[in-house]
């Protein structure tokens, strides 16, 4: 998949003078032989001392992002555009993603319940890449590499690279020059992704790996503290690592063998560990360790996380009625042992008013991304209590609260300069009032996301009314999909002007009718089950959209959307602002302003081709 | 020097010349850059191309590495904003991308050579793509596959055999 190409993109092959070298030697680091060939005899772990080699490396190594929890997004690096995956209800969260717009600059696992394994690109999982050719290493012997052929051993070498590390263990053993390439590689490798079952393969690809500093593991099969032993063990440098679950492995490491195994690696910086319900309490004290990310949490006892230089902190619980973990005092914790923080993302069921104020006492008055999930009992107050803690966020993301267009307006107004992305899927008191407030008044905004935010009925009541057709300039159509009885309420419009928007999400908005879009940077726009929206009340400005989702859309919506993003302003004529429709209902209202604009741009002539693509099918 | 047509010429391991654009090349190969900077002092704005020895590739290699390169890397011929095609949208091909598969289509002699090129020249997208087409012809196959593929000898001995085998028998 893409991610061949990115993991590709560090492999400046040979002549490029080597940037600071962030490796150690090429000699071993136990026995301080040349690497090339060595089988060290001096057995391993003196090395934890060795740590300090790879150094600052992982730095500049950016968070690759988390896997997605069940539906909306999570914290990710500032200002970073690549993959905000729309919010939702699974079904939708992965088909919403465009390959080229969304390429994740490490291919996961695909979460576990809609695979895409059309994208994932399922040969058995798992590049390995590397950042840094040999610089200095002693020069590979040619190779055989074609009956009778030969070539450098480096080329064989950028060959492998592109493989899984099974494919490089079956080249390996094809002859001896291909297994001193392969050892070479191993030698070299920094990162290394693998799907396995159970600890051997890892303990046996690690003892190979000497400088691996990035470990990307899927397991197959339960997890416990061997893993992590093993690990310990056998990665001296370790500095980041990722154990995700698949196919229904549990994941049995608990709390004490988490602290411990923490506490040992002093090189550790990142740490991601996915289905952790048996923890049962965390308590980790790390001075290295910056990210934090915990899947799958229920019910913890206690919550220590005594990591001054934690910058990024992620706990995920698992959606259950009896999870009874105490956020408050959680929080009122992580405040005093985390000062540095800077990105925050809690996705719990149990997050209330009381916890954010909690977190206010803490005075983090570094952070910048700050995600609140699924607290449904996150109000106003708990908005009016960020904006006083936290004076420059990036990301807020208020996903499944209750807050109304009152919390909206205050979040405008208190960042206007630093808000990027606001995430406010499933708050189903807000209404389109509140998401024209906030776009007008957040020039930097990037990412809008407000899918099912604006609904027709949240609670779809059992006995609604079906309803089949609509008369509209004596056009009949048949919709497909169930449509809500017109109600006062679902006719909202919607008006978004910004510079700035490059995804935009209404998805499962189903109370507008009425939709105008003038966004000039927008690419990716979801109106996935707008089910009310008006086909004639719809406008669409964005010259470089790329994504248009449509997906349970009727079809006369999704001929509007075509019509207008593929035939660009061909399709303005008819839908002017000011024209009535002829079931005699309001106007689409556009502010004069923007019809002046529109004309000049018209007279300009310009000359382009539409790229953009929509998706109407699942 | 605005020059609209500078080209210069590569000569191949066995003698044979090739006609290409200096700024096409340019672009395309570090390798050919560096070349043509030392030279440019000497020549200045003279009217006498250059030609550039490119002693480690045979002509009918160079032939479609160049044939690659001007694919690729002239503006002129690539449709629309040289650009155009990195930010197509998902579902769409590549436009190249055709061109791209067909190119690596070939016999396992002439990949390893495009792939050898390609390194010395120091094409990196070139690179990039036939180094993948041979992990592709790698991909999923077993030892014995990949011998009978590309042709290799067995060269180790019995118990460097067993070795190996114990080696890597985590991922059997």
């Amino acid at each position: 998949m893409a991610s061949d190409a990115a993991s590709a993109a560090p492999v400046p092959a040979t002549a490029k003078p080597a940037p600071a070298k962030r490796r150690g030697s090429y000699n071993c680091g136990r026995c301080g032989l040349p690497k090339k060939g060595h089988v060290c005899s001096v057995p391993g772990p003196a090395s934890s001392s060795a740590a300090a080699s790879t150094g600052g490396g992982d730095k500049a190594g950016e968070p690759q992002p988390q896997p997605p929890p069940q539906q909306q997004t999570k914290p990710r690096r500032a200002l970073q555009f690549d993959d905000p995956s729309p919010p939702a209800a699974s079904a939708v969260v992965l088909d919403a993603m465009p390959l080229a717009v969304a390429a994740p600059p490490l291919p996961r696992t695909p979460p576990r319940k809609k695979a895409r394994a059309e994208v994932v690109d399922v040969e058995e999982e798992e590049e390995k890449e590397e950042d840094e050719d040999d610089d200095g290493g002693p020069p590979l012997p040619w190779v055989e590499v074609c009956a009778g052929r030969r070539a450098p051993g480096e080329v064989l070498v950028d060959v492998l690279r592109r493989l899984s590390p099974r494919g490089v263990a079956a080249a390996a053993g094809v002859s001896r020059g291909w297994r001193e390439c392969a050892r070479h590689l191993w030698g070299d490798a920094r990162e290394v992704r693998l799907r396995a079952s159970g600890v051997r393969p890892v303990a046996a690809l690690m003892a190979r790996c000497p400088v691996l500093a990035r470990l990307v593991l899927a397991m197959d099969s339960d997890v416990d503290a061997t893993l992590l032993a093993c690990i310990a063990f056998s990665c001296p440098n370790l500095q980041s690592l990722d154990i995700s679950l698949v196919n229904n492995a549990a994941n049995r490491i608990t709390g004490d063998e988490l602290s411990r195994f923490v506490s040992e690696k002093r090189s550790l910086s990142v740490l991601t560990l996915d289905g952790c319900s048996s923890l049962g309490f965390v308590n980790v004290n790390s001075s290295s360790l910056s990210t934090l990310r915990l899947s799958g949490l229920c019910s913890l006892t206690k919550a220590v996380m005594n990591c001054p230089n934690l910058n990024e902190l992620s706990l995920i619980f698992a959606a259950q009625n009896n999870d009874s973990t105490d956020l408050v005092a959680l929080m009122d914790s992580l405040g005093r042992t985390c000062p540095n923080l800077r990105n925050l993302h809690i996705s719990s069921i149990r997050l209330c008013n009381e916890a954010v104020f909690a977190l206010e006492s803490a005075n983090l008055r570094g952070l910048r991304m700050l995600s609140f999930l699924q607290g449904s009992k996150i109000t106003d107050a708990a908005v009016a209590s960020i904006v006083r803690s936290y004076v420059s966020l990036e990301l807020l993301d208020l996903s499944g609260s209750a807050i109304t267009d009152n919390g909206l307006g205050m979040i405008s107004n208190a960042f206007p300069n630093t808000l990027t992305f606001l995430l406010l899927a499933k708050c189903t008191n807000i209404t389109s009032f509140g998401v024209q407030v906030a776009a007008a008044q957040l020039p930097l905004l990037r990412l809008m996301d407000c899918g099912q935010s604006i609904c027709a009925n949240p609670q779809p009541e059992a006995g609604r009314s079906y309803y089949f057709g609509d008369l509209t300039g004596g056009i009949k159509f048949c919709s497909k999909l169930p449509v809500q009885r017109k109600q006062q309420t679902t006719c909202q419009k919607l008006i978004i002007k910004h510079n700035n928007l490059k995804k935009l999400s209404l998805w499962g908005c189903s109370a507008i009718d009425a939709l105008y879009v003038n966004c000039p940077e927008l690419v990716d726009l979801n109106l996935n089950l707008c089910t009310n929206l008006h086909p004639e009340r719809l406008l669409i400005q964005c010259p470089k959209l790329k994504d248009v989702h449509v997906k349970g859309c009727r079809d006369m919506l999704i001929g509007a959307v075509r019509n207008q993003v593929l035939n660009e302003f061909a399709a303005i004529e008819p839908q002017l602002p000011y024209k009535r429709l002829a079931d005699g209902s309001k106007r689409v209202h556009v502010p004069h302003f923007m019809i002046e604009q529109l004309e000049e741009q018209e007279k300009l002539g310009r000359p382009r081709k539409s790229q953009c693509t929509v998706h109407p099918n699942w | 020097m605005a020059s609209e047509k500078k080209v210069v010429f590569l000569r191949s391991s066995d003698g044979e010349a090739f006609e290409v654009s200096e700024e096409v090349i340019s672009a395309a190969s570090v390798t050919i850059k560096g070349m043509i900077d030392e030279e440019s002092p000497s020549r200045a704005d003279t009217a006498a191309t250059t030609t550039l020895a490119i002693p480690n590739v045979t002509a009918a290699t160079l032939s479609r590495v160049l044939h690659y390169v001007n694919k690729h890397f002239d503006a002129a011929a690539v449709v629309g904003r040289p650009d155009d095609y990195i930010f197509c949208a998902p579902g769409d091909e590549h436009p190249l991308a055709r061109f791209d598969d067909d190119f690596v289509d070939v016999d396992n002699d002439t990949l390893i050579d495009l792939v050898h090129a390609a390194e010395y020249l120091h094409i990196k997208k070139l690179f990039d793509l036939t180094c993948k087409a041979v992990a592709d012809k790698l991909k999923g196959r077993t030892i014995d596959q990949i011998r009978e593929t590309f042709g290799i000898v067995n060269d180790y001995t019995v118990e460097e055999e067993v070795e190996v085998y114990r080696e890597n028998s985590w991922a059997f």
